[in-house]
């Protein structure tokens, strides 16, 4: 390991700090500021993978005991995650043999973070403004899309009761929601929940309480898996890189809960909308910019 | 621990200065600072010391190198408006670290032939190496190599480094980087007069890991389903302790 030690506590606990303060996972921004600092893709995407899981592990036992997670739903998520997961590693190891994996990364999350950050951006100086004019067309919006989805699941085959949810729907669709999570799990490193909470909240209609519970429940264990399976096949995860953004990360969400009940929320979304939009133009700008240096070199064995 | 070091070397120094010339015929002898370098988790790189006398005056040439390394090598390169990586190729056999230390620059001392016999240049380095399944164009990627090894400072010619002490004495520092190939270290000490080399040695030095930092990194690359599933299983369990025991500090 020959990047800084000071630098990646410091970006375990910023990073840290933000999912504390805003409530997000992080695992976005973890992953792309590895691979600024020199960290190879392979091993920033699977060491990711393998801090989410220390990250997450304290907020699953926490809402398993709130009785928040719908085990049913949890386990159709995660036989699709893990089927998903184990393809993107095994694809992750092909685009690797064959030099593309870091490319294919970047675009991911130019596309990924680039979408994010504007939602976010839009989203959060949309409340700051409309705070007086409360309601908006948000909701609207969301029904038609999330009605349109609902329908479509009413009419699949494989209809099933997911009681805690309150839900009728056919497995087809949260098993199909675990595949794409899982594929971007091993191909970026990321936990996913970014499109897991939004699915079901306002597609599925699932009880906000009972999403949560859920979403990170299925991440640990789609994350654990993904982790295993890098270190497994890949030899990409870096136990010191992984420890410390672990320990890094787990003060800083505790720094983070604590500072955001003292700070207005909806400005510390505008921060973190800021940072994701920073993040997506620079990694841009790496791949418009000719590098300074055209050659990389990586010690294979030695 | 400075002071001791100089101590040690002016000890080392005068011993084996008193060697050379009890042995007479022998032109040059040498001793190294250490016989290995131990890698730990907080390795910043380290110094190695050699020293030497030489029995009548001369240059001396301190070649160092380590043992061979296979490196993946890729390219940027254009396309449309992006630049991505094209491809990318395995090297095998480079050495992963050679420093050419001497009292003056071995070009001034030495002429082209004896350079090249004896591996003085860094130009030279990779003489004989040959690319595994390269797919793309790889441009001048030997001129590449010599460059990023030399940034990393992993080679490195230095007419300067090696000092003279009067005529007969001579010490050498070598500032080894941060991540050091592992293995045997092989130096090769020349001592030139006259545009020839009359007399040579050769000395070792070993870079290994150690303790528990040597053993996780080889039980995660020969092990590493076990590795994997038990490292998870232990970030699962740290994250859930930190939670718990960071949330109930924060309650108090």
């Amino acid at each position: 390991m020959d990047v800084n030690l000071i630098t990646i506590v410091l970006f375990g606990g910023v990073v840290g700090l933000l999912s504390g303060l805003v409530g997000v996972g992080g695992g976005f921004l973890i992953t792309p500021l590895l691979i600024f600092i020199g960290v190879p893709p392979l091993v920033a995407v699977a060491t990711g993978a393998a801090q989410i899981v220390g990250t997450s592990a304290a907020g699953s036992y926490a809402h398993w005991r709130l009785g928040n997670i719908d085990f049913k739903m949890g386990v159709v998520l995660l036989l699709g995650s893990w089927t998903g997961g184990s393809a993107g590693v095994y694809l992750a190891k092909i685009l690797q043999q064959g030099g593309h994996f870091g490319n294919i990364v970047t675009f991911l999350y130019v596309v990924l973070l680039g979408i994010v950050g504007t939602s976010m951006l839009f989203e959060s100086v949309k409340t700051i403004r409309g705070r007086a004019a409360a309601g908006g067309g948000a909701g609207k919006r969301r029904k038609q899309g999330g009605g349109r989805l609902s329908a479509a699941g009413e009419r699949l085959p494989g209809q099933m009761e997911f009681p805690v949810s309150r839900l009728r729907i056919s497995f087809l669709i949260p098993l199909l929601l675990g595949v794409s999570v899982g594929v971007l799990t091993s191909l970026m490193g990321v936990g996913g929940g970014f499109i897991m909470v939004p699915v079901m909240i306002y597609m599925l209609k699932m009880p906000t309480k009972v999403v949560v519970g859920t979403s990170l429940f299925q991440l640990l264990f789609t994350t654990a898996v993904v982790a295993s399976m890098q270190a497994g096949v890949n030899h990409a995860v870096d136990p010191f890189l992984a420890l410390i953004l672990i320990l890094g990360s787990a003060f800083g969400t505790q720094w983070g809960t604590r500072l955001s009940v003292k700070l207005p929320g909806e400005k510390l979304r505008l921060v973190l909308a800021l940072v994701v939009m920073a993040v997506t133009v620079k990694m841009l700008v790496g791949i418009l910019v000719r590098p300074d240096e055209l050659y990389n070199m990586a010690v294979v064995v030695g | 621990m400075k002071t001791l070091i100089r101590i040690l070397v002016a000890l080392g120094l005068m011993l084996t200065a008193s060697a050379a010339s009890a042995a007479g015929g022998d032109e040059l002898v040498t001793q190294l600072g250490t016989h290995h370098v131990d890698i730990t988790a907080r390795f910043t790189g380290q110094d190695v010391l050699i020293f030497g006398a030489v029995s009548q005056p001369g240059d001396v040439i301190i070649k160092v190198i380590s043992s061979d390394q296979t490196v993946d090598m890729s390219r940027k390169a254009r396309y449309g408006p992006f630049w991505l990586t094209s491809g990318k190729f395995t090297i095998p056999g480079t050495p992963g670290l050679l420093y050419v230390l001497s009292t003056k620059p071995v070009a001034d001392i030495l002429g082209k032939v004896e350079r090249k016999r004896y591996g003085l240049d860094l130009n030279d380095a990779l003489r004989g190496v040959r690319p595994e399944n390269a797919s793309t164009d790889m441009g001048d990627w030997r001129s590449a190599f010599i460059a990023l090894k030399k940034k990393g400072h992993y080679y490195l010619q230095d007419g300067n480094a090696v000092k003279m002490l009067g005529d007969r004495l001579f010490s050498a520092s070598m500032a080894l980087p941060a991540k050091l190939p592992l293995g045997g270290y092989h130096l090769e000490i020349y001592l030139v007069r006259d545009g020839r080399v009359v007399a040579e040695q050769t000395r070792e030095f070993d870079v290994r890991e150690v303790h528990a930092e040597r053993w996780v990194s080889d039980t995660a690359y020969e092990h590493s389903w076990l590795f994997g599933i038990a490292f998870t299983v232990f970030a699962m369990v740290l994250g859930l302790v930190l939670g718990i025991v960071l949330r109930r500090g924060g309650d108090d």
